[in-house]
């Protein structure tokens, strides 16, 4: 709201949509059509950028993710620790002497992801220091309690290129590296990463719907994305319904409601019990009204299904009443924001 | 009835609408410049459950919000979202918050950090940002699954790209059994949250929505699979008069009664007046 340009921007925009109200006109429809232009524009850059990229490309273009993380675990193959003497789980306060580290204190260890970075660890005296310490090298790279909170985890950092490879070395004679678990020296990607690229012959499969001649060619991707959204839908509505079911069937006997036999014609038991039975009857002649294989002519049933139809204009003037809402809601912000901007960027850059 | 009256009542039919748009949009102006107090709003029932499900979390659980809202459903789901976050931290419960839209976490950011560091909140221990989640499979059934099954499985890092496992208040929240309920705010919040939140992995869940959703939500507060419901800006006041705090809903509450007082007016006199010209018709 401070950026003037984008303010600026918001103003004449908005003031060109309302001009609509007037006439339709040119600048009401450069606005529509740049509003069109620019959420495609930005549609395509955030499904590249949040989904395609880090989800599919940068598997293929760098290796799969998991493949450069190094996964540490204090209790290596020599070291005579027990599970049941580790102090797990392991969190950043954890001493490092309870962790069973030894010995103490640690010195250096190295982190090679295409450069080498050496990282002094002399001064850590717990779990908490020695991610510090790590995190803030020039590795690039963020070390974490891992998933079972027994070990360390590296991770290069998420970004447009991160290192194909990830090793962690000693220093020198030192012993530090493997006693937190993470001696580990990662490989460069393997070629399997590239398999990926498979995923884009069921995506382009999509695409044969275009053509008469290999429409067929689609189907059997069609069939698999159908199937798994309806078996998630049944579930969905399944799980939905079944409590409207049960919520449906509400109580006409007084003697059911709060207080019981003693207290059941209370006042506002009476206006439930009436409430109740409002509502049941709006409820089976709104579904008598939709029985089109009912011959609506009959005289027994035409009253019932004339209440259905009044509850449902009823139901539709409830629900454009909140349209309104909304709508005017949108409008106040519009207005005031108008407003404001009039304010701060006419009349105060003139000085009124 | 004489001609000379109908032929003036038939003009309200004729009326140019360009007029109802200039004067609604004075109203709406008005409350602006006239020393108005902020009206005293009653709770209704759906709001109240909200406010008495937040009070009831124990401090060992988090409150997640879904807040999925972008510029489109700006004006009423961000003040949805700025009462409830005031509220968090008015009585200090803590809290996560992503987005399943890829435009939210901006406006998200807008609303919950200039309230957390006014109230002190330290990031990573009263509060996080998972950010932007990516549906998987782009469906909302099975973020909502999975993000109750093992949310750091689901997502590993915040919005800062920082680990789970570093953030002190996320150790201990890992899936639906760690998190006291959840609180959706977006145009229509995603039906998924009662199908599989609440049916399936027994989270309360609340919404905050846009008013034109709220006879379509109701139905879930009044058969208890909702625990509450905010909706539209008269959501917003009835929370902010619970809470004490006053907001973004009830500045506005005075031009929506402005509004809504004249657009009744205008459906009244455009009725007598559709009337009448139909009248005059009939007689000539």
């Amino acid at each position: 709201m401070n950026d003037p340009i984008t303010v600026w921007a918001g103003a004449i925009v908005t003031f060109a949509v309302l001009t609509y109200l007037v006439k339709d006109n040119v600048f009401y429809r450069v606005a529509q059509k740049a509003a069109l232009g620019v959420g495609v524009g930005i549609l395509i850059v955030m499904t590249w950028e949040q989904m395609l990229y880090p989800s599919w490309w940068a598997k293929i273009e760098k290796g799969v993710f998991t493949d450069r993380i190094i996964r540490g675990n204090i209790l290596t193959p020599d070291d005579p620790l027990t599970p049941d003497d580790l102090p797990t789980p392991i969190d950043p306060s954890t001493n490092l002497a309870a962790a069973g580290l030894d010995p103490l204190p640690l010195t250096s260890i190295e982190i090679d992801n295409g450069t080498t970075h050496s990282i002094d660890l002399s001064s850590a005296t717990n779990i908490g220091d020695v991610l510090a310490a790590i995190n803030a090298s020039a590795a690039n790279v963020t070390a974490g309690i891992n998933k079972k909170q027994d070990g360390i985890d590296i991770v290069p950092k998420r970004e447009r290129a991160p290192p194909k490879t990830l090793a962690v070395a000693e220093v020198g004679d030192g012993t530090t590296a493997k006693q937190l678990g993470i001696l580990a020296a990662v490989e460069e990607t393997p070629w399997t990463s590239a398999l990926w690229l498979l995923a884009l012959i069921p995506g382009l499969l999509w695409y044969c719907q275009m053509s008469k001649k290999w429409f067929y060619l689609s189907t059997p991707v069609i069939a698999l994305f159908v199937g798994v959204a309806a078996g998630l839908a049944f579930k969905d509505k399944t799980l939905i319904l079944i409590p409207q079911i049960g919520a449906a069937l509400r109580p006409l006997n007084p003697w059911l409601l709060e207080g019981g036999m003693a207290q059941a014609y209370r006042m506002d038991n009476m206006l439930t019990v009436l409430n109740n039975a409002a509502f049941l009857a709006a409820m089976f002649t709104t579904l008598l009204y939709f029985c089109f294989t009912i011959k609506s002519e009959s005289r027994l049933l035409r009253a019932p299904m004339k209440i259905g139809r009044l509850s449902i204009m009823i139901a539709l003037g409830a629900m454009f009443g909140n349209t309104v809402m909304t709508r005017m809601a949108f409008l106040i912000e519009r207005i005031q924001f108008l407003f404001q901007f009039f304010n701060e960027h006419i009349l105060g850059k003139i000085g009124l | 009835m004489n001609m000379r009256t109908l032929n003036i009542l038939s003009k309200l039919y004729y009326l140019n609408p360009r007029w109802l748009y200039l004067v609604v949009s004075v109203l709406l102006l008005a409350p602006m410049f006239l020393p108005i107090p902020n009206p005293e709003i009653d709770a209704a029932p759906a709001a109240q459950g909200v406010y008495d499900t937040v009070g009831r979390c124990p401090d060992d659980k988090v409150i997640l919000i879904d807040s999925s809202w972008d510029m489109g459903s700006k004006p009423e789901c961000m003040a949805l979202l700025e009462c409830f976050v005031n509220d968090l931290v008015k009585r200090k419960k803590k809290f996560v918050v992503f987005s399943s839209n890829v435009f939210a976490p901006t406006f998200v950011m807008g609303v919950v950090e200039p309230i957390t560091d006014k109230a002190g909140y330290v990031y990573g221990e009263d509060w996080v940002n998972l950010g932007f989640i990516l549906p998987p499979g782009n469906n909302q059934a099975l973020l909502v699954d999975q993000l109750c099954r093992d949310l750091h499985a689901l997502r590993p890092f915040d919005i800062n790209s920082t680990p789970l496992s570093e953030l002190p208040l996320m150790q201990n929240v890992k899936s639906a059994q760690d998190i006291h309920m959840v609180y959706a705010v977006n145009y229509c919040p995603p039906e998924q949250w009662i199908s599989f939140g609440k049916s399936q992995h027994g989270l309360l869940v609340a919404f905050g929505g846009a008013a034109i959703m709220a006879p379509y939500y109701q139905v879930y507060v009044d058969s208890g699979q909702l625990c509450g419901l905010l909706s539209g800006n008269r959501g917003t006041s009835e929370y902010e008069s619970l809470t004490g705090i006053d907001g973004m809903g009830k500045k506005v509450m005075m031009s929506f009664g402005f509004g809504l007082c004249f657009i009744i007016a205008s459906v009244i006199l455009g009725n007598i007046g559709f009337n009448a010209a139909r009248h005059m018709r009939r007689i000539s």
